[in-house]
């Protein structure tokens, strides 16, 4: 049996937007994460930073 | 009764009652496949906990007269219904819960670490989906060359997600779209992800200069604090889903076995989903494929098709993240090395292997794996996210 006669403006907008839509979220994710990092990495070198400090005060 | 009535009866009760008499060539065909699959299983130890029950499910459902492939009908007596029939139609067609649960123990398995810890990972696991579109562009035009032989819309999405390397993302959307192909699609997915170490080389080497496999990058990544892999799945969770909620069955259930693993505070629950539930799942989702792969639905010139189609989604995949690759290191600060882009397709942990290998050849100081995993991991997702895509265009829960 013959599938019904493709759509080709169809098919490409659906890749053309598929991959839009996946490299949009990976770049989303990709930003979350980073900002994700940037702050816990900012706030344990706070930590240690204020560790050291108190260290230094208490000598 | 003389002799020769004795005898007809004989033949007669062969004819109907017994295995052999209703043995044709396909289903031998079959069976010799599913023997091929055990093989390779037992000896080459290629994906010896998907091959191994899936080409025992191909043997049991193409031994005639079984009914062991019998569906649950309405209205049917009790004990006709046989029990991969129920597998298939309860596991997979209906309700298609089987996948599902694979990625809950999946993401209880996963360290999302080496992607946390280099988050541009995630557009090399986006660039190695390319083969996915492509596949799917590629059946479509089936009809134009042989117009008998042609896929509709539904089964190309089936067909281009084989390109994701990703077994359950392809059952799940394969069984939801096109059932009649689940068994083949997934077997393929399944077959390319163990035959990573033969396919993916030849590609790399093609697209790359030996300079470029020699790039040296510290081995090491920063690390990574509790808090960020415990946040990590729920603000995935959260954006993928708001943007494509029709992912939400695999992103969902792999994200939730990730926080599961993360949290440190469900240890019990985190050890069932890595063990007991995924093997149990495995042997049922498995056996399951192997039993959708009946004779009459597989010796089809459609089936050598899809076989090719999604080895072609395999190849293009990977070349797609090593020119992604290659692209960043242009672009790079530091030195990156561009074979990371073939770890984009989501065969975890052998793509991230066949990269760390090669580039450990083209210069021993690199040790590549930990970036490796990055892209690989973060192929798991986008392969989700792009089978959710393709059910936001036809499924309407």
């Amino acid at each position: 049996m013959q599938p019904p006669p493709i759509d080709w403006g169809e098919a490409f907008r659906i890749v053309g937007s598929g991959l839009l839509v996946v490299f949009l979220i990976m770049s989303l994710l990709a930003v979350a994460t980073s900002l994700m990092g940037k702050i816990f990495t900012a706030r344990d070198a706070r930590k240690k930073a204020a560790a050291i400090a108190q260290g230094e005060a208490k000598s | 009764m003389s002799w020769i009535a004795y005898h007809e009866g004989v033949l007669k009760i062969l004819g109907i009652q017994v295995g052999f008499g209703n043995l044709d060539l396909p289903h031998i065909i079959m069976i010799l496949v599913g023997l091929g699959f055990i093989t390779l299983a037992i000896l080459k130890e290629w994906e010896p906990y998907e091959l191994l029950p899936i080409g025992a499910g191909m043997i049991l459902a193409n031994l005639p007269l079984t009914g062991l492939i019998s569906q649950p009908e309405p209205g049917m007596q009790p004990g006709m219904a046989g029990v991969l029939g129920i597998i298939l139609k309860y596991g997979l067609y209906t309700w298609t819960i089987l996948p599902q649960f694979i990625f809950f123990g999946i993401g209880a398995l996963t360290d999302f670490s080496p992607l946390i810890a280099n988050p541009r990972a995630f557009l090399l696991g986006a660039a190695a989906q390319v083969g996915i579109y492509t596949s799917f562009l590629g059946a479509l035009a089936v009809g134009l060359i042989w117009p008998d032989w042609g896929f509709s819309l539904k089964e190309a999405c089936s067909i281009g997600i084989i390109g994701g390397a990703d077994g359950p993302t392809t059952i799940y959307t394969t069984g939801l779209l096109a059932p009649d192909i689940m068994g083949i699609t997934a077997t393929a997915a399944y077959s390319y992800m163990a035959m990573v170490a033969i396919i993916q080389p030849p590609i790399i080497k093609l697209l790359t200069s030996k300079a470029e496999r020699a790039t040296y990058m510290k081995p090491t990544l920063r690390p990574v604090s509790r808090a960020e892999r415990i946040l990590f799945p729920i603000v995935a969770m959260l954006l993928i889903i708001l943007i494509i909620p029709k992912s939400a069955p695999l992103v969902g259930f792999l994200l939730l076995g990730n926080l599961f693993r993360e949290s440190g505070v469900v240890e019990r629950l985190s050890n069932t989903a890595q063990n007991e539930l995924i093997n149990i799942i495995t042997i049922l989702l498995m056996l399951g494929i192997g039993a959708s792969m009946p004779a009459d639905r597989v010796m089809d010139p459609r089936t050598l098709l899809v076989l090719f189609l999604g080895l072609a989604a395999f190849c293009v995949g990977t070349g797609a993240g090593v020119i992604f690759g290659k692209i960043m290191s242009k672009f790079s600060k530091e030195p990156f090395n561009p074979m990371l882009g073939a770890a984009g397709v989501s065969a975890v942990p052998m793509s991230a292997r066949i990269v760390h290998h090669m580039g450990q050849k083209a210069n021993k100081r690199n040790f590549l794996l930990m970036h490796a995993m990055g892209p690989n991991v973060a192929g798991v997702i986008g392969s989700a996210v792009a089978g959710g895509y393709f059910l936001g265009l036809f499924i309407n829960f």
